[in-house]
């Protein structure tokens, strides 16, 4: 079962990085990374789960599936650290899935840190990095020991296997695919590495650069794979597998046997002749079938290809996109029909049209916001990993609940949620929830609980992350906060603002530095990435019960509705839910009074005026408007110029270049070609005079 | 097969800032804008003169010479901005610069490019990658990357006293 074994590498040298290199081809490679991410992301879930069921075969085949196809396409794309570490990992799990290995705690720590290592080499392939080099060492040793040490046990058995194999091997055959990866895939988007997942479901393969003749020309960028396949399946079946590219594939039977076998013995004479050459004379047998199409085709537009690397991938529901075709389909119906109406001067006609096609723009705004939500299971996965590994460092027993992890989110926030909420969880674990000793003591179960929970409501999500634990002491935090000089002793603070307190930098409850959590840092952080985020975060906790963190975010945030004001020749937008009332004021007065306040119905609020915040120059009219700001902890009014109206802003961001100008969190281009910058309220009171 | 002939051809877009003449790599520059309404932001850096509609983004623009100490005309009837893809550590970023004009697109072989002298420079060397020859003069080339990720106004320029 051992596939890519040294005289095999050895021999061909299988895709160099120096091809890589080649603009045109490292679109594939990025395609890789992307796909090795979600593969990695896949692999973990399924060992979380098979930790949880040892016994159960079908995920230790999914798990042997993952790293083999990853292995593959690792080594096609020239990822050979990736490749041969994760061949070890194979063999490993390969042994595991024949029984010949029973799968331990042992085997589960290493795979898992090999989970992290293989996704660290997929930012570092050559593994240029010291420290990675040195842990790669490392870990390789680690899985080289744990198949050794296994070995004898291997290979009494192995003589059993010998005998089995034979009997399979009747049906067995081994067909040779000739693969040319060209860029015309590239343009038709096809995903690689479903294809050899599914390969790897109906038989084992070897992978390897071609290199006997080639009875067609190819494209400098385009490179030819051969594939050795053993399985016992038909030849229509592989084909199924190569369906949506059979343009680029040559499938035939090489021989009738088990090329495995054979490669066993091979190994035996340690002779160096080897697939090498078997698979020159299958390349040749191969060349008097058939021809492929014309491959000129393929060259046509190679120039016009040229997309900028790293883009982020988002997996889309069908429904949605096939909305979208609809909606787009009708956008262009009613477009000629406007464009008829025009020409006929039917101002009923043109009016109608016109309805409809702003109908059409806002479901068509609605879908293509739908379509880059995704579901926060996400960032669940990396939780269950993140408490998995805690609590066994921490020696706690923790069961991990969640609930409404479908629930979508912007993918925008989901990527920036992970870090805040990763250190949330880290506090539950190493704060709120107990030991278990300390838990019978109190006649709770020995087991801690942390609850994920989501849910929509009206325009926002809410994310709790909850657990059982001993909760916040109050008392505690209101000495430490005097103590570290936050709030002044005998001051007066409602429970909200107590709480609040463990938000402030530099506030760290924990009563010695563990490796987990509690280095001063930590809870300002979280709190900042959530408000950067435009959500809020509360805290409900209850001595001896537990903790909640309650985290209200919008679903988007690329179209908001906003108020458009003006002072001078600026434009600013302010979120509409965060306005409470507008007034109007005379600018005299404002002049007049000293302490900056202005009165709104019974209360005296600070205000900050934009013409003074911004030094807009310019007269000021005579008369001006206040815009009275509502948010939690927040209540101080704007004073601008006139009020333009409510204003549907399409959000862009202001580049970083302009990232510092903390007032600003965005600018909207309207209808006019003027920009419009949108205030960030929370930052733009701290202007306050 | 455009490309291979040129592979070992370096082209790049020169351009005025002030009385002097500037070079940048063609495969940095997007577009070349005419003069145009600049959206004021209020409260940034001098050196960067507001924000425009390109394309349906938000594009800051950032007047170069500012940063070189140069004296600009805040009334000058002409000037160019040309669009630049900026990276910087990892970090992708498109700026437009405010230039007097563009001159020429210059293809020169790898091996003409000559190094920046280490002394008598009236820049400081990190921003520049190279020099070209041109008539009598040189024509410096701009590394644009460093040059407009760097906020700070007027470090482009040598401080003498360092020099001493």
């Amino acid at each position: 079962m051992v596939l890519v074994h040294d005289n095999f590498v050895k021999h061909f040298e299988p895709l160099k990085h120096g091809k890589m290199n080649n603009d045109d081809f490292s679109k594939f490679a990025d395609k890789f990374v992307d796909d090795s991410h979600n593969l990695l992301n896949e692999l973990e879930g399924k060992l979380l789960e098979l930790e949880q069921d040892t016994s159960n075969q079908e995920l230790i085949e999914a798990v042997f599936r993952a790293m083999h196809t990853l292995k593959g396409i690792g080594g096609m794309f020239g990822f050979d650290a990736i490749s041969a570490y994760t061949h070890h990992l194979e063999t490993i799990y390969d042994k595991i899935r024949e029984g010949f290995l029973a799968i331990d705690k042992s085997i589960f720590e290493v795979t898992f840190a090999s989970v992290d290592h293989l996704r660290n080499l997929l930012g570092d392939q050559d593994v240029k990095d010291p420290q990675l080099a040195a842990r790669h060492s490392e870990l390789t040793q680690q899985l080289e020991n744990l198949a050794k040490s296994k070995q004898l046990y291997y290979d009494q058995i192995k003589t059993i296997e010998n005998t089995k194999k034979t009997k399979e091997t009747i049906q067995m055959s081994t067909w040779y695919i000739q693969f040319t990866c060209s860029e015309e895939l590239i343009r038709r988007a096809v995903n690689i590495t479903y294809m050899f997942q599914d390969l790897a479901k109906i038989g084992t393969y070897t992978i390897f650069k071609h290199t006997g003749k080639l009875d067609y020309e190819i494209n400098e960028q385009d490179e030819v794979w051969g594939i050795l396949l053993t399985s016992n399946v038909s030849y229509s079946e592989i084909e199924e597998v190569f369906m949506f590219v059979s343009d680029f594939v040559k499938i035939a039977r090489h021989s009738n046997f088990d090329t495995n076998t054979q490669e066993a013995e091979l190994d035996k004479k340690k002779e160096h002749l080897s697939i090498f050459e078997l698979a020159q004379s299958a390349g040749e047998k191969l060349e008097r079938g058939d021809a492929l199409p014309d491959p000129a085709e393929m060259t046509n537009e190679q120039q016009i290809l040229r997309r900028s690397s790293k883009i982020p991938r988002i997996s889309v529901g069908a429904d949605k996109l096939d909305k979208l075709m609809f909606l787009v389909g009708e956008l262009f119906t009613t477009r000629s029909e406007l464009v008829i109406a025009s020409q006929s001067d039917n101002m009923a006609q043109v009016k109608l049209a016109t309805e409809k096609i702003d109908r059409l723009s806002s479901q068509l705004r609605k879908n293509a916001l739908s379509i880059r939500l995704v579901p926060l299971r996400e960032l669940t996965l990396k939780f269950k990993r993140l408490i998995r590994d805690l609590s066994s460092q921490l020696n706690k027993n923790i069961d991990f609940e969640i609930q409404g992890d479908d629930t979508e989110l912007d993918k925008n926030l989901v990527d920036n949620l992970a870090d805040p909420f990763m250190h949330i969880i880290r506090n539950c674990i190493d704060h709120g929830i107990e030991s278990p000793e300390e838990r019978n003591a109190k006649h709770k179960p020995e087991n801690g609980i942390i609850r994920f929970t989501a849910y929509q409501s009206g325009n926002y999500i809410y994310i709790q992350i909850s657990d059982d634990g001993r909760g916040i002491d109050r008392d505690y935090i209101r000495t430490k906060a005097v103590e570290k000089g936050f709030v002044q002793h005998g001051t007066q603070l409602n429970d909200r603002e107590m709480l609040d307190l463990i938000f402030m930098p530099g506030f760290s409850t924990a009563e010695s530095l563990t490796q987990v959590s509690g280095r001063g840092v930590g809870m300002d952080v979280v709190k900042r990435a959530i408000t950067d985020l435009r959500g809020s975060v509360e805290i409900e906790t209850e001595k001896g019960k537990g903790t909640t963190f309650t985290i209200k975010l919008q679903q988007t945030i690329a179209i908001m509705d906003t108020l458009l004001i003006r002072s001078g020749d600026s434009y600013f937008t302010i979120i509409l839910e965060e306005v409470e009332v507008c007034e109007l004021e005379n600018h005299q007065t404002f002049d007049k009074r000293q302490n900056s306040h202005v009165q709104i119905a019974d209360d005296l609020i600070p205000y900050v005026s934009l013409r003074q915040a911004f030094s807009i120059e310019g007269t000021t009219p005579e008369t001006e408007r206040i815009i009275v700001i509502k948010r939690p902890n927040l209540h101080y009014a704007i004073v601008a110029d006139s009020i333009v109206g409510q204003y549907q802003a399409v959000i862009k961001p202001l580049g970083s270049l302009l990232k510092r100008k903390e007032y600003l969190s965005g600018a909207s281009i309207m209808g006019d070609g003027n920009i419009a910058f949108m205030l960030d309220t929370q930052k733009l009171c701290s202007k306050i005079a | 097969m455009e490309r291979t002939k040129n592979k070992h051809k370096n082209v790049f877009l020169s351009f005025r800032l002030g009385k002097e003449t500037f070079a940048v790599s063609v495969k940095k520059v997007l577009e070349v804008l005419q003069k145009q309404h600049i959206t004021e932001v209020p409260d940034v850096p001098a050196c960067i003169k507001g924000v425009i509609n390109f394309r349906g983004d938000i594009l800051p623009i950032c007047d170069a010479r500012l940063k070189f100490n140069m004296i600009v005309d805040p009334d000058e009837e002409k000037y160019v901005v040309i669009v630049l893809d900026l990276e910087n550590n990892n970090q992708k970023m498109r700026i437009g610069a405010i230039a007097n004009g563009v001159e020429d697109v210059i293809s020169i072989d790898e091996t003409d490019i000559r190094p920046i002298p280490e002394m008598g420079l009236k820049y400081n060397a990190e921003y520049l990658s190279g020099m070209i020859k041109s008539g009598e003069g040189f024509i410096m080339i701009l590394d644009v990357d460093k040059v407009f990720t760097n906020d700070e106004v007027g470090e482009i320029t040598k401080v003498t006293s360092e020099q001493v």
